[in-house]
């Protein structure tokens, strides 16, 4: 742990917890996540029972040097782009927890969740 | 080059001898200047004829001490400590500056004790070194945790091979009887043949049962963590300062205040306004920590 900033601490932290206990249909990408700390990238699997039910995506999160007091920059990558009014076809994602109403007690894990959830409550393509 | 080196020498020896007049309290200033430079052996000089003039002012012997610390010559370092300590047994400095010189000797178990003494000492005198003393407590008590671990872990292991060789020891030897009396008592092939299955079987599942056993220890060290109720929720990591807000919520200062001043004036769990003269330090929570870190040397951070 020696060596490491408060953010690259923290960092090390939530991606050992991901890693042990990931959230249901969420995996981190470890090995590259291991390279480089501040960019991360997480396979995502749209909710059963959900209009995303059976789809697989890409979430990439980019962390500042001030992460956690600055939210991380979070964007869906790769060749399948979820189709959902808050969310651009360049993978863009229109959420107020990543830019407004960001908090240091957020978390990557607190973040996936709250994106499967606005998948999931969208009721129509 | 000749006439230069010939200066040179003049230039010392006039210096030298200018000084040579200079009272104690004088050579330590000249010390002082010299350690200011970062010229650790000529302040060394210095404060040695100082105390050579004048060999009861504590503060001469930790000034060199310091040198002696920056010069990495740890041992020289504890012998002036040692001497200040001597004189004044309750100089912070001595006892902060023995205990690193320790840590860097690798005696962690004497360094955490004169490093705990300086902090105690620091807080009773009430002087402000800041996180200094605290950070290299934390070091030397984790470096003195990883140190007894590895000796454990050695012991264990020999432990394990001992057992192994006398549970191997001890089947070799009734195979042997066994082995004999069939030949002496002229036993039946076949019953023979069952009684060293059965010793080899007994043999090997003890074998299993001792390895399981050594697993399972191993494995419950590695499983080591601080738990998330100790950790404050912004940095994840163990508590120091915890303080609690009008929300209840807990966290560490240092990350409170900064997320305050950075990010806005909430509270990041509940979102409700908080403001930092609103926090209040969490004393219950702080006893738990240090109670956890006492029994849990290895959650030390640094």
């Amino acid at each position: 742990m020696a060596g490491l900033s408060p953010s690259e601490r923290r960092l090390q932290k939530e991606l050992m917890s991901l890693m042990k206990e990931p959230p249901p249909g969420m995996e981190v990408d470890s090995d590259k996540a291991e390279q480089n700390l501040n960019l991360w990238t997480i396979h995502m699997k749209g909710a059963e029972g959900t209009l995303y039910d059976g789809e697989e995506f890409q979430l990439q999160f980019k962390f500042g040097p001030k992460y956690p007091f600055d939210s991380p920059e979070v964007t869906f990558v790769g060749n399948n782009i979820p189709v959902h009014p808050h969310v651009y076809s360049n993978g863009h994602i229109c959420l107020s927890i990543l830019t407004d109403d960001w908090s240091p007690a957020l978390s990557v894990q607190s973040v996936c969740l709250s994106i499967v959830s606005m998948l999931s409550s969208c009721k129509e393509k | 080059m000749t006439s230069f080196l010939s200066y040179l020498l003049k230039m010392s020896k006039s210096h030298n001898f200018t000084t040579n007049n200079l009272s104690d309290k004088e050579l330590k200033d000249e010390g002082n200047r010299y350690f200011g430079l970062r010229q650790y052996e000529e302040a060394i000089n210095c404060y040695t004829r100082a105390i050579i003039k004048n060999p009861v002012i504590p503060s001469y012997f930790t000034n060199r001490a310091l040198c002696y610390l920056k010069l990495k010559q740890y041992v020289h370092c504890c012998d002036d400590c040692r001497k200040a300590l001597e004189l004044e047994p309750s100089l912070v400095k001595a006892q902060f500056f023995l205990g690193q010189a320790l840590h860097e000797i690798n005696h962690y178990d004497e360094a955490v004790k004169h490093l705990q003494r300086a902090y105690d000492l620091s807080r009773e005198q009430n002087l402000n070194y800041g996180d200094d003393i605290a950070c290299q407590l934390r070091i030397a008590k984790k470096k003195r945790w990883a140190e007894t671990e590895e000796k454990r872990i050695a012991q264990e292991i020999e432990l394990l091979t001992y057992l192994n060789r006398l549970i191997t020891e001890d089947a070799e030897k009734e195979l042997g009887s066994i082995r004999r009396d069939a030949e002496t008592k002229r036993l039946d092939g076949d019953a023979v043949q069952e009684a060293v299955m059965r010793i080899e079987a007994r043999r090997d599942r003890s074998m299993a049962e001792l390895n399981d056993l050594f697993v399972a220890i191993d494995e419950r060290r590695r499983k080591r963590e601080v738990p998330d109720y100790l950790c404050g929720k912004i940095s994840f990591e163990i508590l120091r300062d915890p303080v609690i807000t009008p929300s209840g919520i807990t966290y560490e200062r240092k990350n409170i205040e900064e997320h305050l001043q950075k990010v806005g004036h909430f509270d990041p769990v509940t979102r409700v306004k908080l403001s930092a003269d609103q926090l209040i330090p969490n004393f219950a929570m702080k006893e738990v920590v240090d109670n956890f870190l006492q029994e849990n040397d290895w959650a030390y951070e640094y």
